[in-house]
């Protein structure tokens, strides 16, 4: 059964995938639609050619069901110029078998949003497995180690990575962070993007370990803001659905960069975007961006920060808004849904905390 | 505006650390209300420190807590939950949507380039000990102007100090120096004025400051930095006077010594050149180019007639005045106190173009000359230092001359002609003596009109058409004046009394100046009055004829009656008036 039907969703099917990705955006809107369009159009073919992939949750899987991650790391952009192949994901796979010596039986998304949460049905498909429902981020963060499996203490490799000119590499060190280093060097030097097979671990492991329900909630997510409507009611049914909340609704007033330090790590440029409350108590509400949302203030009180997910939705004409096309004069309600309750651990704080990202607060929930 | 208490222990407000203290020059990125008190510093280098922040706080932001963006955001929002007094900032962490967040909340922010934390030990000397920041200032103050010697260095220090608070220096209601600003009127400020006495002890000048509201900062301050100026000034004034008067003894020294020089050469040279004849050419004295002055070349006189009327040298102050304009101006054409005023000369190189001065010199002459009620002369262009004197002389009787168009009159002497001679005549002398000669014209109220129209007809040769246009009056009634001056004595048809009658008259004959009682009416001419502008009875009156009710007179141009001009050549001789 696919992702249209009510009840529990067993299948992904082709014409799921417009679904899937509207949800993907709602978890990741920072990222826009930079190679997302072929890269929906591929995994809309295979899933017409090779049929639906089964959606299996973790708990359903017998315990020593091989599984991996699967993700893309590098750029959307660069994915837009330089196209896969379209081998480049059953390479990876390949290639972590080859240095498992076992072969994968069931794949998962590294992070349950933006293109991430298409490329695990690229290999799904030509290799015929099961996709699970479950995945290590339950957002998008911006290095391969911050997930909850890591903090469960699964090793991030070996991890094999192939990119769009038919090279493959496999990356082991002693620590994750050593894995996101050099993994990120070689993925520069393999076109900017590289399709990677990484987290290998048992079923048993990922039940432990891992987010579950993240890819049937990005379909939940995704048919309420297809589906459309007032705003009003969208954002209620977004909540009913995530779990977010409404910080405010206005207008964006100002769009500042480089507006603080910044750690040389962290991808993109810091910025700020100030949005003007229409209603209410006629609030400035003051975002912080690098490549993500990563806080809210209410003038000046911190509201929300990294680790929750922060999206800005067109207050006119419904739909998620990109960060790379926000623009001054735009309306938009702000909303924050919870991050999964592993990352306001303190270990999931000072993994994927706001001091992660080089700012030196308490997250709200801690600060209360 | 909160209330608090005034006075030397009073604490310090954000308002008065702006003007005067540490964070003068400090940018106000919102000034939310400046007039509360300064209760404590603190140096903030992370938001939890704000945690701990009491009332009426200045808290300066460095390191992380000043690293821009949301730090800056969060810094905010604490200060203004604890009511802090300001928050002070490095302008690198400033951006639009802090100054946007500090105006939504209320909160004074203001950035600054300093190293925050120099700012910031600065603060809190201020703040932990006001009266003695007060006094420090003030001494610092008057120690800066002790140390400047004109009025305009004084007035600068002023403005300098009281930054945003513009202060002006008046005489007699005339800004002399500092900044116009002091004196246009503005709401939300307030004066402060403070008298400045002269060398004699009187009041010589008055110090005006427009202090902005708030004014707590400036309260005690800027009254106590006005009257710290007084002696300055005082000192400086005086120093200009004796300055001036040096300066104006040495070059009438040294102008003296010109003219004998010219003059001794001209003996030398045996008989004075006539009238025609140029005068000889010296090298002038090597002191000359000393005093800036070019003698050498082709000289045009200028000289101001002391409009005071005096024939000594004009009193100091108004030669610094005078000088004072000039040298704005004019600066580059020297100027010399002399008798009777002052002189100047236009110098050119030998074979330069001749003709008059030039249209601009006349018009800045003019100016000068018109701010000091005084006439200007303009003599001829003559070579060398003799040339100079014989040019300053002509520049005299023009300038005579010139008295008669009023005040800023501007006459070159080639063009006075006639009317430059009569200037030199001693105008009281001759009043005296026209008194005796014509008692009868002495007394009467129409003196002046009488007068005027006698010399209108002179001048004319007799026309009584053209005296009738020029004075815009009606032919008959330049007959009736006539009829009147010689029943007065004016005898200006006889021809032996004719060149004393046109002396006198001149003399008697009102400047161009406007005078209580001289005042005098422009009339239309004839034919061109505006119908009702004299009620008929008066006209029909004038001539003798009985008032007629409810006739109005419009009066035109009427050919002269030939009877009235033959009966009068008959009866005294005369030329007959040319109608």
């Amino acid at each position: 059964m696919t992702a249209r039907g009510a009840g529990p969703v067993r299948a992904i099917g082709a014409e799921d995938v417009p679904t899937l990705w509207a949800g993907a955006q709602f978890y990741a809107p920072a990222f826009g639609e930079d190679g997302a369009e072929g890269l929906r159009e591929w995994v809309t073919a295979l899933l017409a050619e090779h049929g639906p992939v089964p959606l299996v949750r973790a708990e359903a899987l017998p315990p020593d069901t091989r599984c991996a991650a699967l993700g893309l790391v590098g750029s959307g952009t660069a994915l837009a110029e330089l196209p896969p192949v379209g081998d480049e994901f059953t390479t990876a796979l390949s290639g972590i078998e080859r240095r498992l010596g076992q072969r994968v039986e069931a794949v998962f998304p590294l992070a349950a949003a933006a293109l991430n949460a298409l490329t695990p049905l690229v290999a799904a498909c030509l290799r015929g497995l099961p996709l699970i429902d479950s995945d290590g981020m339950g957002r998008v963060f911006p290095l391969v180690q911050y997930t909850s499996l890591h903090l469960a203490g699964l090793p991030v490799g070996p991890v094999c990575a192939a990119g769009p000119a038919g090279e493959s590499l496999t990356v082991e060190a002693a620590s994750a962070d050593r894995v996101e280093t050099m993994l990120r060097a070689q993925v520069h030097l393999m076109g900017g993007w590289a399709a990677t097979a990484s987290y290998p671990c048992a079923a048993a492991e990922l039940r432990r370990a891992g987010l579950h329900g993240t890819v049937s909630r990005l379909l939940a997510a995704g048919r309420v803001l297809l589906a459309g409507g007032p705003v009003d009611r969208v954002v209620s049914q977004l909540s009913a659905v995530t779990g977010c909340r409404s910080v405010g609704r206005g207008r964006v007033v100002e769009v500042e960069q480089l507006t603080r330090p910044m750690e040389w790590a962290q991808p993109a440029h810091a910025s700020t975007v100030l949005v003007a409350e229409s209603g209410g108590a006629g609030r400035l509400l003051q975002l912080e961006l690098q490549n993500d949302i990563l806080l809210v203030l209410a003038d000046g009180a911190l509201t929300a920060a990294v680790p929750d997910v922060i999206c800005l939705l067109d207050a006119v004409r419904g739909g998620v808004v990109g960060l790379d096309s926000l623009g001054g004069g735009e309306v938009v309600e702000v909303l924050v849904m919870p991050a999964a309750p592993v990352w306001y651990s303190p270990a999931g704080l000072a993994l994927a905390g706001p001091r992660a990202f080089g700012l030196p607060v308490e997250h709200p929930r801690v600060a209360r | 505006m909160r209330a608090h208490p005034t006075g030397p222990r009073a604490r310090l407000t954000v308002a008065e650390m702006l003007t005067v203290g540490a964070l003068r020059g400090a940018e106000e990125v919102f000034l939310a209300d400046g007039g509360g008190p300064v209760e404590h510093l603190v140096l903030a280098g992370e938001l939890p420190r704000l945690r701990e922040l009491a009332p009426d706080t200045v808290v300066v932001l460095h390191g992380e807590a000043a690293s821009g963006g949301w730090s800056l955001a969060s810094a905010l929002h604490m200060a203004w939950e604890r009511h802090a007094a300001a928050v002070v900032t490095p302008r690198v962490a400033l951006s639009r949507s802090a100054a946007l967040l500090a105006r939504r909340l209320g909160i004074t922010v203001l950035a600054v380039d300093r190293d925050p934390v120099e700012v910031a030990l600065a603060l809190a000397a201020e703040v932990a000990r006001p009266e003695a920041e007060r006094a420090r200032r003030v001494a610092a103050c008057a120690e800066l102007l002790a140390r400047e010697s004109t009025v305009r260095g004084v007035l600068s220090v002023l403005n300098a100090e009281l930054a945003g608070v513009p202060v002006a220096l008046l005489v007699d209601g005339g800004l002399v120096a500092g900044r116009a600003a002091a004196l246009r009127p503005g709401r939300g400020r307030t004066d402060v004025r403070v008298d400045v006495p002269g060398p004699g002890g009187r009041r010589w000048a008055e110090l005006v400051a427009a202090v902005p509201e708030p004014s707590d900062g400036y309260a005690e301050y800027v009254p106590t930095l006005l009257r710290l100026a007084r002696a300055p000034l005082l000192a400086a004034s005086a120093r200009g006077r004796i300055e001036t008067a040096r300066r104006t003894a040495r070059e009438q020294a040294a102008f003296r010594l010109l003219r004998e020089s010219a003059e001794h050469g001209r003996s030398v040279d045996g008989e004075p050149p006539s009238a025609g004849a140029a005068p000889p050419d010296r090298e002038p004295p090597v002191w000359t180019s000393e005093l800036g002055w070019r003698v050498e070349g082709v000289n045009m006189a200028v000289w101001i007639a002391d409009p005071a009327g005096a024939q000594g040298s004009p009193a100091p102050e108004r030669t610094t005045m005078v000088r004072a304009a000039w040298a704005e101006r004019l600066p580059d054409l020297p100027l010399v106190a002399d008798q009777g005023g002052w002189l100047s000369w236009w110098n050119q190189p030998r074979g330069a173009p001749g003709g008059g001065p030039p249209k601009r010199l006349r018009a800045l002459v003019g100016d000068v000359a018109r701010a000091h009620g005084a006439a200007v002369g303009v003599g001829s262009p003559l070579p060398g230092a003799a040339g100079l004197l014989r040019s300053l002389r002509e520049a005299r009787l023009a300038a005579g001359a010139a008295a008669a168009d009023g005040p800023g009159g501007v006459r070159e002497f080639g063009d006075a002609g006639v009317a430059a001679a009569l200037a030199a005549l001693p105008v009281d002398r001759l009043v005296a003596v026209a008194d005796l000669v014509f008692p009868a014209l002495a007394g009467v109220r129409d003196r002046e009109q009488i007068v005027r129209t006698v010399l209108a007809v002179l001048d004319h040769g007799g026309s009584l058409h053209q005296a009738a246009t020029r004075l815009g009056v009606h032919r008959n009634t330049v007959l009736a004046r006539l009829k009147r001056a010689q029943e007065l004595g004016l005898a200006y048809d006889d021809p032996a009394g004719r060149s004393p009658c046109t002396c006198c008259a001149t003399r008697w004959r009102p400047t161009g100046r406007a005078t209580p009682g001289s005042r005098r009416r422009r009339r239309p001419p004839p034919g061109r009055a505006r119908l009702g502008s004299r009620p008929a009875s008066r006209a029909v009156w004038r001539r003798g004829g009985r008032p007629t009710a409810g006739v109005t007179a419009v009066p035109r141009a009427r050919p002269a009656r030939a009877g009235w001009g033959v009966s009068r050549r008959r009866r005294t001789g005369a030329a007959p008036p040319r109608g």
